[in-house]
């Protein structure tokens, strides 16, 4: 009953956040920015330490800013050189060659025996962002040079592990054997941009002091400020001048910021929400029954009502979203619906709800509390196309134990598919339980398998789109939608979107890029 | 239970009260056990598997069996239940709470930091709500049935009606974005230099709201509690005699009625300061306000089981402690109460 007053309560803030209040100018542009504020809902992410952090996106996102990674990514979503100033590929894995004006925030060098004991750590002190099981070895080869051996080609190395990995120094974790309970000072000592110089965790506020020996130039921002705010404080500071950035703002309130000078950046999250079948469960064991509920959801509608248009359609392929103008391969067609259910052995008299061999195909659908206004939705369509669904939310423990258990017949769930191709592989091979832990079709598997080892970019786009095409013929869940999220900013610093998001794929505003010159 | 006034000599009346004393610290220290144990095994018994709530977000592969028994061993779940249980318990008795495993630091820290922010909120809420209803309450009760109480009763019933996170938003965005006349988030100026009175004035600025919010909640359940216990009061020998004495409508109110009222008073206040902390969530979010609400409510999703324990320890202990303290001073005034 709390948990339901609380979510009340939250949403009544949301909607109260869009309300319009007093315009005001965007302020000029000040150069140089002495601080920059950033609003954030959340506000607390841990301390910015790789095994401090909160372990989701915005947690990793403030990391980056203090501790530097081999390389990253650029505005375009290309790589570019961080701690490396160059690499390429080298036999079986590949090679970097370190930018030897690198410094920790103590002022000793980055050093190659930095790199490898970064890798050897987190292979004993598993660092759960980012997965190294494919790094065989990695060693020093040259004063500034280190090599990465592969056990197994993988080709997403690159984005997911040397653009994702923060490297550790050396001389201040070969001490530590409980990483994790690693609190003191020192743990901050990265070579990223800026240091940590103040860091209230209750009140969940951060100031990150500039590091003006930053190897790839100083940043423009002398003190960033996180702190946390509720969405309609932070319309009225980003419209008073207050705060520079706000992380997230409701949809509702773009029109009016725009209005008011401030820039609103709208992205796709590429969390795509999915509706997951038990294909486990023999109701839904063919796919033909489950691509007749996919024809059941008229998602344009799901769009509207329930995100007010700030979502995309999903590619039933599981990758993007579904391009303008591209054919829908499951759009709303009641008739194409009944016809695929009917050739599954479904019967139905007239407008009663559809029959198998066993009885009325009731279902039952299980969501996130978040998703309660989608999930019931959801069941209204399939309902209202004669199969009836009965909804059960939870958090996400609960969800969890019913997945793991397979006590459900549909799903609703989400996950990131931003990032490498590979997350295809995750999302219908993986273990999660949001996963689809399909293996019923042997050529799917093989050619999910397969691509992350194939190292001719042209045949891995092919196998990836050969495996769209089984995914969303085999339907072992079905893409519907994603939503979009949006930033305000008055424009001091200016913020970008990182293609396939930061690191392994964050959805997120925060790319240190844009502090630097 | 209130400690013994005995009429024995002064070594026995000692003994007596050291005996009493021991016996409430006992009571005291048995029930937070209690409270531990029952916390302990209520959140093992929620489902999930806290692992994966905790690391499943971090990446796309989720957990391998290999990580998670790397990851039990580092959080302590990998001994079985009653291990775990037995190792916690020893935790306690060595006065440590644990490490908290979504935000990588001891318990006792995390706690540390929000609990004087609670503190501030719910005390200054629980004077503001008493000093709001005993004005409100013996008022309305002394002029039961004039304009005054119909007034009175009219704007509490009004107020009564809204809940506490509905008057958390209107006061938002009327005294904070719309007047802008107090701070909309946080508990004092994002690192402030201030010290001394200039801090002070700065948590208080920012506190005023968030605390005004909750104090009003209360006031309102407060004033009716008091009103009717005015009403039971105003009619006894007692306020005649006073009256007769020529006794004016402060002193009235002051010295005859509220001391006759204070014992239920006292004792729906130590109910209040529980349910304060109950309510501290909303005002928190709302004003983005650092306390032990949120940090409950988020402790308690992401299956962190160290800092909700520690947190529901660190609550049952100050429920206690209002409570035994309550006790105290209800035995006090019912026996002055008593005494006439």
């Amino acid at each position: 009953m709390r948990t339901n007053i609380l979510t009340m309560f939250l949403l009544a803030l949301g909607v109260l956040a869009a309300l319009p209040g007093a315009p005001c100018r965007a302020a000029e542009r000040a150069d140089p920015i002495e601080r920059l504020v950033i609003a954030d809902t959340q506000g607390d992410w841990g301390a910015p330490s790789p095994y401090l952090h909160d372990k989701r996106g915005p947690g990793y996102a403030l990391t980056t800013l203090v501790f530097d990674t081999l390389i990253w990514k650029n505005e375009q979503g290309g790589l570019i050189p961080a701690l490396a100033a160059s690499w390429r590929t080298e036999g079986g894995g590949y090679a970097f060659e370190l930018d030897p004006a690198a410094k920790w925030h103590d002022g000793a060098p980055v050093t190659p025996e930095d790199v490898v004991f970064t890798f050897e750590y987190v292979k004993k002190h598993p660092y759960f962002n980012v997965d190294v099981s494919m790094v065989a070895a990695v060693e020093k080869t040259g004063p500034h040079s280190v090599t990465c051996t592969l056990s197994r080609p993988f080709v997403p190395f690159l984005t997911n592990v040397a653009g994702s990995l923060p490297i550790l120094p050396r001389h201040v974790f070969a001490a530590v054997d409980d990483p994790g309970r690693f609190t003191a000072p020192k743990a901050l000592t990265g070579s990223g941009p800026y240091r940590l110089a103040a860091y209230d965790q209750a009140q969940g506020q951060y100031l990150f002091a500039a590091n003006p020996d930053y190897h790839l130039g100083a940043p423009l921002a002398g003190e960033i400020v996180f702190m946390r705010m509720s969405p309609p404080a932070a319309l009225a500071a980003l419209k008073d001048g207050s705060v520079d950035l706000a992380t997230s703002i409701p949809a509702a309130s773009i029109d009016e910021l725009t209005a008011a000078g401030i820039t609103c950046i709208t992205f796709q999250t590429s969390h795509p929400v999915r509706l997951k079948f038990n294909h486990k469960k023999p109701i839904l064991a063919q796919a033909a029954v489950r691509q007749g509920l996919a024809h059941l959801l008229d998602r344009p509608r799901m769009v509207e009502t329930v995100y007010l248009g700030r979502a995309d359609l999903w590619d039933a392929r599981g990758l993007a979203p579904l391009a303008p103008g591209a054919a829908d391969l499951y759009p709303y067609d009641p008739a194409a619906a009944a016809r695929l259910l009917a050739s599954a052995g479904w019967t139905r008299q007239g407008d009663a709800p559809w029959r198998t061999e066993t009885g009325e195909a009731a279902l039952t659908l299980a969501a996130l509390k978040q998703y309660d206004a989608l999930a019931r939705m959801t069941a209204a369509q399939l309902t209202a196309g004669g199969v009836p669904v009965t909804v059960t939310l939870h958090d996400r423990g609960g969800l969890n134990d019913r997945l793991t258990a397979g006590d459900y017949d549909l799903a609703v769930v989400s996950f990131s598919q931003l990032g490498d191709p590979d997350a295809l592989r995750h999302a219908v091979l993986g273990k999660r339980p949001e996963s689809d832990d399909y293996a019923a079709d042997p050529e799917l598997t093989a050619l999910l398998t397969a691509q992350v080892s194939e190292t001719d970019p042209a045949k891995r786009q092919a196998m990836v789109d050969a495996a769209g095409e089984r995914f969303a013929r085999e339907l072992p869940s079905f893409c519907m939608l994603s939503a979009q999220t949006a930033a305000g900013s008055r424009d001091r610093i200016r913020f970008f979107v990182t293609p396939g998001g930061i690191g392994q794929g964050t959805p997120l505003i925060l790319n240190k890029m844009a502090f630097l010159p | 239970m209130v400690l013994p006034a005995t009429q024995a000599g002064p070594p026995a009346a000692a003994r007596a009260w050291l005996l009493a004393a021991a016996g409430r610290v006992a009571e005291y220290l048995g029930s937070l056990a209690v409270l531990a144990a029952i916390t302990f095994f209520a959140l093992r018994a929620l489902p999930g598997d806290p692992l994966a709530i905790l690391y499943g977000e971090a990446s796309v592969q989720g957990l391998t069996p290999e990580n998670r028994a790397i990851l039990a061993a580092r959080h302590g779940l990998d001994a079985s239940l009653p291990g775990q249980f037995l190792h916690y318990a020893g935790m306690l008795c060595g006065g440590d709470l644990g490490q908290s495993a979504r935000h990588a630091r001891p318990v006792a820290q995390v706690i540390g930091q929000a609990l004087p922010w609670t503190l501030l909120l719910v005390t200054s809420a629980t004077a503001m709500a008493l000093a709001g209803g005993l004005l409100l309450g013996i008022e309305a009760g002394m002029r039961r049935g004039r304009a005054a109480d119909g007034i009175i009763l009219a704007a509490v019933t009004a107020l009564d009606s809204l809940p506490l996170f509905v008057k958390a938003i209107l006061a938002l965005f009327a005294l904070c974005l719309g007047l802008a006349l107090f701070p909309a988030s946080g508990g004092a100026t994002p690192f402030t230099q201030a010290r001394g009175w200039a801090l002070a004035t700065d948590v208080a600025w920012h506190a005023a709201v968030p605390a005004g919010v909750l104090a009003l909640h209360e006031t309102t359940k407060l004033t009716f509690i008091i009103r009717a216990l005015v009403v039971t009061v105003r009619g006894r020998p007692f306020l005649t005699v006073a009256r007769a004495k020529g006794v004016g409508a402060v002193g009235l109110r002051s010295r005859h009625v509220a001391p006759n009222v204070m014992a239920q008073v006292t004792a729906r206040t130590a109910a209040m300061f529980t349910e304060l902390f109950a309510g501290s969530i909303f005002v928190e979010t709302v004003f983005s306000y650092p306390g032990l609400g949120r940090l409950l409510y988020e402790g308690i999703f992401s299956r962190d089981y160290p800092l909700v324990q520690g947190l529901v320890l660190v609550l049952g202990a100050g429920v206690l402690t209002v409570n035994m303290a309550a006790d105290l001073v209800i035995g006090r005034l019912t026996e002055r109460e008593a005494r006439g």
